[in-house]
């Protein structure tokens, strides 16, 4: 292994790390504008970050152990996603053969199981609540991020992202067949349920629908800011392999030196604001679905996924 | 001079029924009725002449004619002309009818010209048309007597039809991949390969056209449309359009050799003694006479579809069946269009004592009521035997144990409950008569004196052609 | 995979995707719109063969997919209804949305199972499939639907998968426009004859009417 891989890898973690909250920051500030507000600005999330570090942290009376550990766990695991999944680089990095798209997906699921098993553990309704919503959604959103991971192994014949980002930037006939772009669809239904993007979650203050923040109602200070910043990551991280495994796998250096990685962030970065921008537009245009109406949304994102896998069966070819 | 031979008949056939349907569009409803009239005694002339001529072969690349479309010939044709003559009593006391009387000669000779249709043709596409042209002319006729219950009756017809036959049409389309034609003579002259997609042609074909014969599972559309139509469209509905979707689904049938694939004909025999069964059970708790006699009719179609799965004896039996009892079924509607107008009810609770009230009626609904539920001497007895003998001559002796059930079942079904109609103590208080203008009776005793024939007298005369039918589908007969 | 295929395979899950839909909304006038497109899809399907193979039958049976199932149906379809266009749903299927959706996707799996069972030998091209299973769909719609114009709906659902079939594989099949024409008028007579029996003999034609007309 040579130093410029090792320094990739860093890099590639620093790079997640570091700008997770300010793509969460521009994406405040953009819905902002949409509202007709100036809205805060996009560095807002670091000064967040830096304030609920500097809070003094709470912690309920029967909580045990599980409350504190959690967000370090889920911290964890994100910070393992970081470096395998492909973020700045359009080749495997040392770490990434740890585990494959599925394991990545296990490991988002250990990262919001554990801030679900907090959630409970702090004896709060409304953080019970949150859980449990959490939980009833995920019954359908699971599957569906099963059956996506299945159509991009059958696109493929792996279960590599790196082979398929390849495959797709290569072959415009891979990307323009239908498993790709129905997998594409149900990947973005399913990313804006996950990160708790309008018509599925509003998120604020004491809104009656949420899920995700209603899990961590109760952590406070530091470990509210660790909360916090696994949200960003989480959909630092959705963001990043929706658009280089699925939507725009173009254009990366595939020269494994630091100057090509840090191209490539600015590449990314790029693509990541498209996205963000395409994201505050559907969140502008759309209403919140009622509660009990999610299940059909993520239906609907569920059958999608099984009609990728179902149009391969059928067509014989990716 | 022209001889009355094959193509003069058969232009006939099909130019009498087409013109009347046009030419009964005359403003003038004497003229209309007329020529709705001469077309139909003209059709069923050239039916009868062709029959004992014995003419069969083809003329021009879609027309044949053999014994099998013959046979159906003459029974479509005898029902559509009865019918058009019984039309007029019923016609004038409907009161306020969706059609005029010329709009529904039209429909009901374009009914029966769509009907021939499907019987002369050697295409099976063009037949597939003809059976789907049957919906669109019979469609509107359910409506004639406006009530809500007949529109949604129609509804469920054209919708359940139209289905089916999208099923028929499918089984076509793997037809013809699998053997390049479409020719239903070339077909059973050369029979291809069976193969998976040929078997499964002819099962997609037996749900499709199954749909219109009304086999049970898909048999939804049969009693509504049977108890809201008009009697005289009922008895076509009943006696000859069920046989004439059936005859659809020989044809493709026909493509299999003989002795059929063992899984087709299992599937016909499910299908068989399904309708049989459930029919007979249905009729039991009818509360309505045209509702009974629409599920009476199912059960027989559950009886020919069980003979011509057996093959044999009993495919002949199937077919004196279908012939002897369209003729018989025909009567029962016009007795009970008779009663239905007289009494203004279909319910059989409301109804008592015909025998005193309407004499030529009531008897006549007895006798046929016994007709089509196969007691001696009528044909459709002759048929039902020879069905269980086929059965027990095939070594199938749970079969012939379910059609004697299942004819059991609605043998008394029926006769019990029109019997009670015609013998029944009168009412009290009396219900209040409707009409009371009994007309039209005649031509109940006529075709039932024409069943009456099949089971006594006329068969020597239909024999070559039931026979050639029979060996035909792949009958092999003693 | 050449150009043709891919044509033919993305326009075909572009219809099978249009039958996904249908199956899991119950707003009429969106289900309306939704055949409407289904339609022309199989239009450019049917234009796209007629080209490649230089075939008038296919040419004509895309002018008529275009004409009566795009056009001339969806219109009156949509002028029968259009007192109330913005509330007129299905009731009892909006409630069952998950369970369309859900039961429309496992229905096509198992049709295609069958499909690969039973016929893959004599249809190797690549997404035979899709008309069997758009067939079963247009069955499943009219089975579990109540409403009069979500059945007709379903009717020309079903009437595509046949010209779907028919374009795909069967091409030669003799008549084969004359057949679908008939289908057509035949999908004329149901929406047209019957609505407005529908509304001489029940004297409206409110939703109510509609709803309760089941086939």
């Amino acid at each position: 292994m040579d130093w410029a891989t090792q320094v990739v890898n860093i890099l590639q973690a620093a790079t997640v790390l570091l700008l997770s909250p300010l793509i969460a920051g521009v994406a405040y500030r953009w819905k902002a504008w949409t509202e007709s507000r100036s809205g805060p600005s996009i560095f807002q999330p670091y000064f967040d970050l830096a304030k609920y570090l500097r809070k003094e942290t709470l912690l309920p009376q029967n909580s045990s152990a599980v409350f504190l550990v959690a967000p370090f766990v889920a911290f964890g695991a994100y910070l393992l996603i970081s470096v395998v999944v492909p973020v700045i680089t359009p080749y495997p990095i040392p770490f990434a053969s740890t585990v494959d798209f599925l394991g990545g997906g296990l490991l988002f699921g250990l990262a919001g199981t554990v801030t679900l098993l907090a959630a409970i553990d702090s004896g709060s309704n409304y953080a019970a609540l949150g859980a449990s919503r959490t939980v009833s959604f995920a019954a359908f959103a699971e599957p569906t991020l099963i059956i996506v991971f299945f159509a991009v192994a059958v696109i493929t014949g792996t279960n590599n992202p790196y082979v398929t980002n390849n495959l797709l930037a290569s072959s415009t006939s891979a990307y323009l067949a239908p498993t790709h772009l129905l997998v594409t669809a149900a990947f973005f239904l399913l990313l804006l349920a996950e990160t708790g993007k309008l018509p599925v979650e509003s998120v604020g203050l004491m809104e009656f629908g949420m899920l995700e923040d209603g899990r961590i109602f109760e952590h406070s200070g530091r470990l509210l800011g660790l909360n916090r910043w696994n949200g960003w990551l989480k959909q630092f991280l959705l963001y990043s392999v929706f658009v280089n495994v699925f939507l725009l796998p173009w254009g990366m250096d595939a020269a494994p030196t630091v100057g090509g990685a840090v191209e490539n962030i600015g590449l990314l970065l790029v693509k990541l604001l498209l996205l963000v921008g395409v994201i505050v537009l559907v969140e502008a245009t759309v209403a919140k679905v009622r509660l009990f109406k999610i299940r059909d949304f993520l239906a609907l994102s569920f059958s999608l996924a099984v009609f990728a896998v179902f149009a391969f069966a059928v067509l014989g070819v990716p | 001079m022209i001889a009355f031979g094959d193509p003069f008949g058969l232009f006939v056939l099909l130019a009498a029924p087409s013109a009347a349907a046009v030419l009964a569009l005359i403003p003038y409803p004497a003229v209309s009725q007329a020529v709705a009239r001469a077309g139909a005694v003209l059709a069923f002339a050239a039916a009868a002449v062709l029959l004992a001529t014995g003419a069969t072969g083809r003329w021009g690349a879609y027309l044949g004619l053999d014994p099998l479309s013959e046979v159906f010939l003459l029974m479509v044709t005898g029902v559509y002309a009865t019918s058009i003559f019984y039309s007029r009593g019923y016609l004038e006391h409907v009161a306020r009818p969706f059609l005029t009387p010329q709009v529904y000669y039209a429909l009901l000779s374009a009914f029966a010209f769509s009907m021939i249709a499907v019987l002369v043709v050697t295409d099976l596409g063009l037949m597939w048309i003809g059976v789907e042209a049957t919906t669109v002319a019979s469609a509107l006729l359910i409506v004639l007597e406006r009530r809500p219950s007949s529109v949604e009756a129609a509804w469920r017809y054209t919708l359940v039809a139209s289905a089916g036959l999208t099923i028929a049409l499918f089984a076509l389309l793997l037809l013809y991949v699998s053997t390049g034609t479409l020719d239903a003579l070339q077909l059973a002259a050369n029979p291809p390969a069976v193969t998976l997609p040929v078997e499964m042609a002819v099962a997609l074909a037996l749900v499709g056209y199954g749909t219109k014969v009304g086999l049970f599972p898909m048999h939804s559309w049969l009693p509504d449309a049977h108890s809201e139509a008009p009697s005289p469209v009922s008895a076509m509905f009943s006696g000859v359009l069920l046989p004439t979707a059936l005859y659809a689904f020989l044809r493709v049938y026909r493509v299999l050799p003989s002795p059929a694939p063992a899984v087709i004909t299992d599937l016909l025999l499910a299908f068989g003694i399904a309708t049989a069964l459930v029919a007979a059970f249905l009729i039991q708790r009818q509360r309505s006479f045209k509702r009974l006699l629409a599920y009476s009719s199912m059960e027989v179609m559950g009886l020919a579809v069980i003979g011509i799965a057996i093959g044999g004896v009993a495919l002949y039996g199937a077919l004196i069946l279908l012939v002897a009892h369209a003729f018989a079924k025909s009567a029962a509607f016009y007795c009970g269009g008779n009663v239905l107008r007289t009494t203004g009810t279909n319910r059989i609770d409301e109804i008592r004592n015909l025998r005193e009230t309407m004499p030529a009626t009531g008897l006549a609904w007895v006798v046929s009521a016994a007709a089509v539920t196969g007691a001696p001497p009528f044909g459709t007895f002759l048929g039902e035997l020879l069905i269980v003998a086929g059965a027990l001559a095939a070594g199938l002796v749970w079969v012939a144990a379910v059609v004697v059930v299942a004819i059991l079942v609605a043998f008394l079904g029926v006769n019990s409950q029109i019997g009670r109609m015609v013998f029944g103590e009168p009412l009290v208080p009396p219900r209040p008569v409707a009409t009371d203008s009994e007309s039209g009776w005649g031509f109940a005793y006529l075709n039932l004196g024409v069943a009456l024939a099949i089971g006594v007298a006329a068969l020597p005369y239909l024999s070559p052609a039931l026979r050639g039918a029979a060996v035909f589908l792949g009958g092999s007969l003693p | 995979m050449d150009g043709s295929a891919e044509v033919v395979a993305l326009v075909g899950v572009g219809i099978l995707l249009t039958a996904l839909y249908l199956q899991s909304e119950s707003f009429v006038d969106p289900l309306i719109r939704g055949i409407a497109v289904q339609s022309l899809l199989l239009a450019v399907l049917l234009g796209w063969l007629a080209w490649t193979t230089q075939s008038v039958d296919l040419a004509i049976l895309a002018g008529l997919a275009v004409a009566v199932r795009a056009g001339l149906i969806p219109y009156v379809l949509r002028r029968q209804i259009r007192a109330f266009r913005w509330r007129m749903r299905e009731l009892h299927a909006a409630h069952r949305v998950t369970g369309h959706a859900l039961a429309a996707v496992a229905l096509a799996i198992i049709a295609w199972f069958v499909f690969q069972q039973t016929l893959a030998s004599i249809f190797p091209q690549p997404g035979a499939a899709l008309p069997f299973v758009l067939l079963v769909e247009g069955l499943l719609m009219l089975a579990t639907r109540s409403n009069t114009i979500v059945q007709v709906i379903g009717y020309l659902e079903e009437e595509n998968a046949v010209v779907y079939a028919g374009a795909l594989f069967a091409q030669g099949f003799p008549l084969f426009v004359e057949v679908v024409v008939f289908l057509d008028v035949l999908g004329v007579v149901l929406v047209a004859v019957i609505l407005s029996i529908q509304r001489d003999v029940t004297g409206t034609l409110e939703e109510a009417a509609l709803e309760e007309l089941a086939g």
